[in-house]
């Protein structure tokens, strides 16, 4: 069944050539197959990978012209035939990971990012820097009527990708985590889930990001470039070392560093995807201090309604800016430069 | 309290120097604190961690003179006293860490090997290859009437190290663990502990090992020098890579090579000290799979309980060549060519 008043065309941020221009045009609007909803999309998030998929670093996986975005929140206005348990109105959260098989063992065992026939919204599949998208109903978030759909939207990627990210630190509660670009989209989300999960946060990023990192709930905040020894530093506010590191920032130093800060039996978990990806590891420090390495990307359903819920309570706020869909350039630039102090969110009704 | 005939003299297999001779002579026989029991050594287990103290291995962290060894297996004749709990004739074993401090959050949450404090018998302080030696009460493992004492000793360090290290693998019955390293003496016991937790274990080691470690339970067995693509191949007949990856080999390239072949969401978990300890790992892959790697070292006094308990039950078994004191040196050398398949216990009683 179908809403009444669907356009024939939408408006759709798109781009020919990898770093090339980010141009507004006028497309179809998508059909559903019978399995799928069509979704209004109402807010977009804009995460650092949509820049990187823009500039071409994953062009190893991804489609080329592209509509970037994968963190949408929406409301259904189209259901095909074989949906059950979604209606007209209900709102909905489009993803990253879309299209996991549902049969292997990884999404048997509900970890759907390890599936290998999964894609990726605003990678290999249209995103959600459109007014319409589609969207198999088992891939769709159920959006409680009662949230703000602006924050709902960032979830969707950065949210999640932060809450997993702590759970795979196993810090419990009343231990202390340090992040890592703590001042960027990830890190913000962060400091917002870790506080609300019980963990003291100790922030490590570039000092303009203190009062922001401070305002957020970091009980101690780390320059990361003008910290004479950083990890003696690190190693004397914790008594020790921090019981678990999430690094975001998409560089080797901080990662290699974590390495030598966490404290004995600590987890060091990698999120921030660094172009130059290889970092040497000491394994002799590793076995004596049993200090556990792991890598942690997006998450599973479970995970995302678990970290919508958070947000949904008031008790994970992270500040928003909403913007035009014309603005979405722009708001790379200001990425690439580190300016952007909170999750920028495209508002398709401005 | 004592035991009537303890004499004032004992032998004990000592070096002066890293890599220098190894004598038998004899020393003054130990006198307990009042915390400490006195304990009469029957058996030792021979690590080859021993062999790397005495070249100097860990010169940084180890004192010399030496006594080593630190596997111990033996009968309590001497009981301090303020010791409680303890009986002379009482079975004790001695293990290689003691003397943590009870009181910091590692002590305090049973992760005793990583207390600032601690001592290890056969590094910083004199082991197991001494006929007699004292060790603090609470450091003391009981080992039952039940237990074969010779079984028992290796258990100490090696059994126990590669029964931690199964554990840390996050590995559940039915699923696969590959182990590197296998045919050596901790990976003996990984593939005979991986059996018995319900582990199905992919063997890697020299060509030589093969049929060792098939008889200790290994499913498949995996040529580490000359299989082409190991990758590739442990990938295919795991269907996917293995489920953990235990590392018992010292060298760097097969932890690279383990990193390839996990599966994903899967375990990689270090154990093996090479000199020369740093690799590279490649973050992307780390975070695009989800793979976890760990350290792991030795384990603590209920890890080490738990252990011995699969040796009382009797489903766990290792071979043991018995050796004599005297006989240390050659071992030694047996294992830098690795030529030992068992685990090797120095029977005291044999003079």
């Amino acid at each position: 069944m179908v809403s009444s008043d669907v356009p024939k065309t939408q408006r759709a941020l798109i781009f020919e050539s990898y770093g090339g221009p980010l141009e507004i045009k006028q497309l179809p609007i998508p059909q559903p197959n019978e399995d799928e909803l069509l979704v209004k999309m109402e807010y977009s998030g804009i995460c650092h990978s949509d820049v990187h998929t823009w500039l071409g670093d994953f062009h190893y996986v991804s489609k080329c012209p592209m509509i970037g975005g994968h963190e949408g929140a929406g409301s259904v206005i189209s259901v095909g035939s074989k949906v059950k348990n979604w209606q007209i109105g209900d709102k909905v959260g489009i993803k990253l990971v879309q299209g996991n098989c549902l049969n292997c063992e990884y999404c048997q065992t509900g970890h759907e990012p390890l599936c290998p026939h999964v894609w990726n919204i605003g990678v290999q599949k249209y995103g959600t820097f459109q007014e319409y998208a589609t969207i198999r109903d088992v891939d769709a978030i159920k959006i409680p009527k009662s949230m703000n759909m602006a924050a709902a939207a960032p979830v969707l990627c950065g949210g999640v990708t932060a809450y997993k990210a702590l759970k795979e630190s196993e810090v419990k509660s009343g231990q202390i985590v340090a992040v890592t670009g703590a001042g960027g989209g990830l890190g913000s989300f962060a400091i917002q889930y870790a506080r609300a999960m019980g963990m003291r946060v100790v922030a490590i990023d570039h000092p303009s990001k203190e009062a922001h990192c401070k305002s957020l709930g970091a009980e101690w905040f780390v320059d990361a470039f003008g910290t004479e020894d950083i990890v003696a530093h690190i190693r004397e506010i914790t008594d020790g070392g921090a019981h678990g590191v999430v690094n975001f920032a998409a560089a080797k130093v901080p990662m290699e560093k974590a390495l030598e800060y966490v404290r004995k039996r600590g987890t060091v978990v990698f999120v921030g995807l660094a172009k130059d990806s290889k970092i040497l590891v000491d394994t002799i420090p590793l076995i004596f201090n049993a200090v556990k390495i792991k890598g942690s990307i997006v998450g599973s359903r479970l995970d995302v309604n678990e970290a919508m819920d958070f947000v949904a309570r008031g008790a994970v706020n992270v500040p928003l800016e909403l913007v035009k869909l014309e603005d979405v350039a722009e708001v790379y630039t200001k990425m690439h430069d580190g300016k952007i102090n909170s999750r920028v969110v495209v508002d398709f009704s401005l | 309290m004592s035991s009537a005939n303890i004499p004032a003299t004992q032998s004990a297999l000592i070096f002066e120097k890293y890599g220098g001779p190894l004598e038998v002579r004899q020393v003054s026989v130990p006198q307990p604190q009042e915390n400490e029991l006195l304990v009469k050594i029957e058996y030792s287990g021979i690590c080859h961690s021993d062999l790397h103290t005495w070249e100097g291995d860990f010169e940084y962290a180890s004192i010399c003179p030496l006594i080593g060894g630190h596997e111990g297996a033996g009968t309590v004749v001497t009981i301090g006293s303020k010791v409680k709990g303890w009986n002379i004739g009482d079975r004790a074993g001695i293990k290689l860490i003691n003397a943590n401090c009870l009181n910091c959050e590692y002590c305090k949450t049973g992760h005793e090997p990583l207390c600032d404090h601690i001592q290890n018998y056969g590094i910083d302080r004199h082991g197991t290859f001494q006929e007699y030696l004292t060790i603090r009460d609470i450091d003391a493992i009981k080992v039952s009437n039940d237990t074969n004492l010779a079984a028992a000793a290796p258990v100490l360090c090696g059994g126990v190290t590669a029964y931690k290290s199964l554990k840390a693998t996050n590995v559940k019955p039915g699923q696969i663990v590959v182990l590197t390293g296998a045919g050596g003496g901790l990976g003996s016991f990984g593939i005979q502990y991986a059996k018995a937790m319900g582990m199905r274990v992919v063997a890697v080691d020299h060509i030589s090992k093969e049929d060792h470690c098939r008889n200790l339970g290994a499913e498949w067995f995996v040529d580490a020098f000359d299989t082409p693509d190991i990758v590739a191949h442990i990938r295919k007949l795991t269907n996917g890579g293995a489920h953990g990856v235990v590392s018992f080999a010292a060298a760097k390239k097969p932890m690279e090579y383990a990193l390839e072949y996990v599966r994903k969401r899967g375990t990689v978990v270090f154990v093996g000290l090479p000199k020369d300890g740093t690799i590279p790992l490649d973050t992307l892959s780390l975070i695009c799979n989800e793979i976890t790697v760990k350290g792991s070292i030795v384990g603590s006094r209920m890890d080490v309980d738990e252990a011995i308990d699969f040796i009382t039950r009797g489903i766990v078994h290792v071979p043991i060549e018995l050796v004599k004191l005297e006989d240390v040196p050659s071992v030694y050398q047996r294992m830098k060519d690795g030529k030992v398949t068992s685990r090797v216990v120095v029977d005291f009683s044999m003079r």
